[in-house]
């Protein structure tokens, strides 16, 4: 097995394994009794999955990692000890100018995003379904993401937090993305946008690991390799690399790429300054 | 139109597993509706909206996740619901499968895994010897988890295993925890400067839990099987897990956990001991405190008192923190107990204990006996109780273990499988004699992991039975395990509750509680 790279939000410690996915397997680190806020999770994955905030990608076998132990320079597979060759840095930085076309490259990410599944069904126009769960779930969404572009925060995050389906429902991804827009706009404008994330964090506090894990992580700015692509396309790219970086994104998870996508242009259209708006 | 669900705990799909299946299940003939997500308040609101959300959803946490199914009719519901049960299993293993390398032999494993220390080995009892020789040959420890290993077998392996400096773990050992990793049927418990040598598997997961639910931890817990305090086995691994936590710098005390040593072997646990600066605490059911005292042990009468006085020592405390502990709790269950009892009808006489565990079984016998109450039987009598004439019918006060091998044939153990205790529960409360079912719920890996959906439909079956012959019964149950466990001992303490059982910190203070009842009944 190959050790290429670990994530900057891998927390040193001993890890015991908490499940187990196509490709990925879940650690956590000592549960406190405090509840999951105290739960620290890593993920091995395997390299197709991409660098991430709280990844370790290597090459090979998983099911040869049967324990977990992140040293500061090394990590231990049971007792095989690898150096870590390298760091993901999972900040999200943009460097080079802007994108002299961003109104264009959102219209073209949307484009690529709204065929997809879960939270993308807000980017289709709203049309009446049978009663039934997806009915519910659908208007439910729309709800959230209409109060969330009226700038309606705490009211957009607290309705779309913990809604929907995949194990980080579409919901929580989402807010993600929203996140994710919010930094994207603070590091290509210096605006200040940290009141208004906090209050997006604050009202999406989750008691899943998974959406906690990955909306504490998008709270303070770290993002998996996708994620990034897609900001940077879309504030630097041109249209044709905003849609490759929205269909690269629709594949992580079932919808969850998709949905943090949604989130992401939810926030740019909300936040972008003006004479850079856009419209969805 | 009928709705039904169930809910999957302490397992996780990803997203697209979850997504496949939800579609899946819609497009089924006769289905209406359904939903497959993870069970967040949002959600349940969003179910209870679109006519889905069940009374059992309710309780379902944020990591649960909920299935539910309107279909046309309650045998379309069930049906399906099976079904999709299924198909997120096969989407799971075929994904396995796909990337997977799973091992079919000794070898194999070694290979995937050249680091490993310790093989664990469940197989058929008369081959497993071999591949534990095997594995010794190779220089890893050995966790048995087989049983029906032959006992000359059991003694060439644990003699080989010491010449070489290593531990053979069983054969029949259930529970061991090594550097923080649960092995076979254990729990997830705190780290700490404790370490524990059992003989005896429920003991060990008994002991191990109310440490870390004390706020202590463990350093290593390792099991040696029931047979090797024998005195044919000489406490080989016994003595040899002694001398390896004596020698351990991160263990401060030791805790011995079994049912009384051959007299032989614990001569040699007692000159082991000697002289220990480390204090060891003993608990080995049933043994004269006295004589455990000579050698410079503290006994503990339960395992309840054991893990106390560890916990106590590892906090720099001493015994009597954990005397003080016990009176006041002995003081509360007593009133408890004449509130109970004096609830039931007349004629209502009898405790009948139903454990899923060997060491509860003997330990709640113990109890009885110390508090005076002689009619007991059993089918794992312990003397001077009597052996039950049919294990399946119980008479007078019965303390059963259901995880003896004539419940056992042919099926799960009943710590993963309720099934058997749940029918019991019910025919118990058909006697119009019982008055109490003891209870014991051992969470952990391995065991069942959801107790509370098997157990409260028993319960409240076992309750209106009575109430229909105008009685009322007492249920009374123990629950084994941590916060931390996959089935998380405090939920499934509330479901317990909420089912209608008093539920106890331990099993011998569940067992106290039952006997305090039992006198009271006497004496009426």
């Amino acid at each position: 097995m190959t050790l290429l790279s670990v994530g900057d939000r891998v927390a040193p410690g001993r890890y015991r394994p908490f499940s187990r996915f196509s490709g990925a397997l879940a650690f956590v680190r000592e549960v406190h009794r405090a509840g999951l806020g105290g739960a620290v999770l890593a993920c091995v994955v395997r390299e197709e999955k991409g660098e991430g905030p709280l990844n370790i990608v290597v090459r090979g076998d998983l099911a040869a990692v049967l324990s977990l132990e992140v040293r500061p320079d090394a990590v231990l597979f049971g007792r095989r000890l690898l150096p870590i060759p390298r760091r993901f840095d999972s900040a999200l930085r943009l460097a080079g100018p802007l994108s002299g076309s961003i109104r264009e490259n959102l219209a073209a990410f949307r484009g690529a995003l709204s065929e997809g599944e879960g939270a993308a069904l807000l980017l289709r126009p709203a049309r009446a379904l049978p009663p039934s769960f997806q009915a519910e779930l659908a208007a439910s969404l729309r709800e959230g993401y209409d109060k969330l572009l009226s700038g309606d925060l705490p009211g957009g995050a607290k309705a779309l937090k913990g809604r929907g389906q995949g194990l980080t429902p579409s919901g929580d991804d989402l807010l993600a993305g929203f996140l994710l827009g919010l930094r994207a706009v603070e590091a290509a404008f210096g605006a200040d946008l940290a009141a208004e994330r906090r209050v997006v964090r604050r009202a999406a506090r989750s008691r899943s690991l998974f959406s906690e894990s990955f909306l504490r992580c998008a709270a303070e700015g770290r993002f998996f390799e996708g994620a990034q692509a897609a900001a940077r396309a879309l504030l630097q790219g041109n249209p044709g690399q905003a849609r490759e970086a929205a269909k690269r994104l629709s594949t992580f998870g079932a919808s969850s790429g998709t949905d943090l996508g949604v989130g992401l242009l939810a926030a740019l259209e909300l936040r972008l300054p003006a004479g850079q708006e856009c419209t969805l | 139109m009928t709705v039904k669900g169930l809910i999957k705990s302490g397992e996780y799909f990803d997203s697209v597993t979850l997504m496949i299946v939800g579609r899946d299940v819609t497009a089924l003939k006769g289905v209406q509706d359904a939903a497959v997500v993870m069970g967040t308040q949002e959600n349940k609101a969003i179910l209870k909206a679109a006519g889905l959300l069940l009374p059992e959803f309710e309780k379902a946490g944020e990591t649960d996740l909920l299935l539910a199914v309107k279909a046309e009719s309650p045998e379309t519901a069930s049906k399906v619901l099976a079904e999709s049960e299924a198909r997120l299993l096969s989407v799971r293993s075929r994904s396995d499968s796909e990337e997977e390398y799973r091992p079919k032999s000794f070898e194999g494993a070694l290979k995937a895994l050249p680091g490993a220390n310790v093989a664990l080995i469940s197989i058929a009892g008369r081959y497993a010897g071999e591949e534990a020789m095997k594995a010794l040959k190779a220089g890893l420890h050995v966790m048995l988890f087989s049983d029906n290993v032959p006992l000359e077998k059991e003694v060439e392996l644990k003699e080989f295993a010491r010449g070489k400096g290593l531990l053979v773990m069983g054969p029949d050992c259930g529970t061991a925890i090594i550097n923080g990793v649960p092995l076979a049927f254990a729990n997830q418990v705190s780290r700490g400067d404790v370490g524990i040598v059992a003989a005896a598997g429920t003991g060990l997961q008994e002991v191990s839990c109310i440490l870390s639910n004390e706020s202590a931890g463990l350093s290593q817990a390792i099991g040696t099987g029931g047979r090797d305090v024998k005195k044919e086995v000489g406490g080989i691994m016994f003595l040899e897990g002694l001398k390896a936590l004596l020698e351990d710098p991160a263990t401060k005390v030791v805790v011995l956990v079994s049912k009384p040593p051959h007299e032989s072997v614990l001569k040699k646990i007692g000159a082991a001991v000697k002289d220990s600066p480390k204090p060891i605490v003993a608990v080995f059911l049933g043994a004269e405190g006295k004589t455990l005292s000579r050698y410079g042990m503290l006994p503990a009468g339960t395992l309840e008192e054991a893990a106390l006085l560890a916990a106590a020592l590892s906090k720099g405390g001493d015994a009597k923190a954990a005397g003080k502990k016990l009176a006041d709790r002995e003081r509360a269950l007593s009133e408890l107990a004449v509130k109970e009892a004096s609830q039931t009808a007349k004629g209502q006489r009898y405790v009948r204990g139903l454990f899923s565990g060997g060491t509860f079984c003997s330990e709640a016998q113990l109890v009885f006996q110390e508090l005076g109450i002689s009619d007991v039987l059993s089918n794992a009598p312990l003397a001077p109780f009597k052996a039950l004439a049919d294990a399946l019918k119980s008479e007078r006060h019965t303390l059963i273990d259901l995880g003896e091998d004539a419940f056992t044939v042919g099926r799960p153990h009943p710590m993963i499988d309720y099934s058997l205790r749940c029918r019991r529960i019910q025919a118990e409360a058909q006697d119009p004699e019982t008055a109490l079912i003891l209870l014991d719920v051992v969470l952990g890996y391995g065991s069942n992991m959801d107790p509370v959906r098997e157990l409260a439909p028993a319960l409240r079956d076992a309750r209106s039975t009575a109430e229909q012959g105008g009685r009322r019964l007492v249920f009374a149950c123990s629950v084994t395990g941590t916060p931390e466990d996959p089935q998380d001992k405090d939920k499934v303490s509330e479901g317990l509750k909420a089912a209608g059982a008093l539920v106890f910190p331990s099993n011998a203070a569940a067992a106290r509680f039952a006997a305090r009842v039992a006198e009271y009944l006497e004496g009426e």
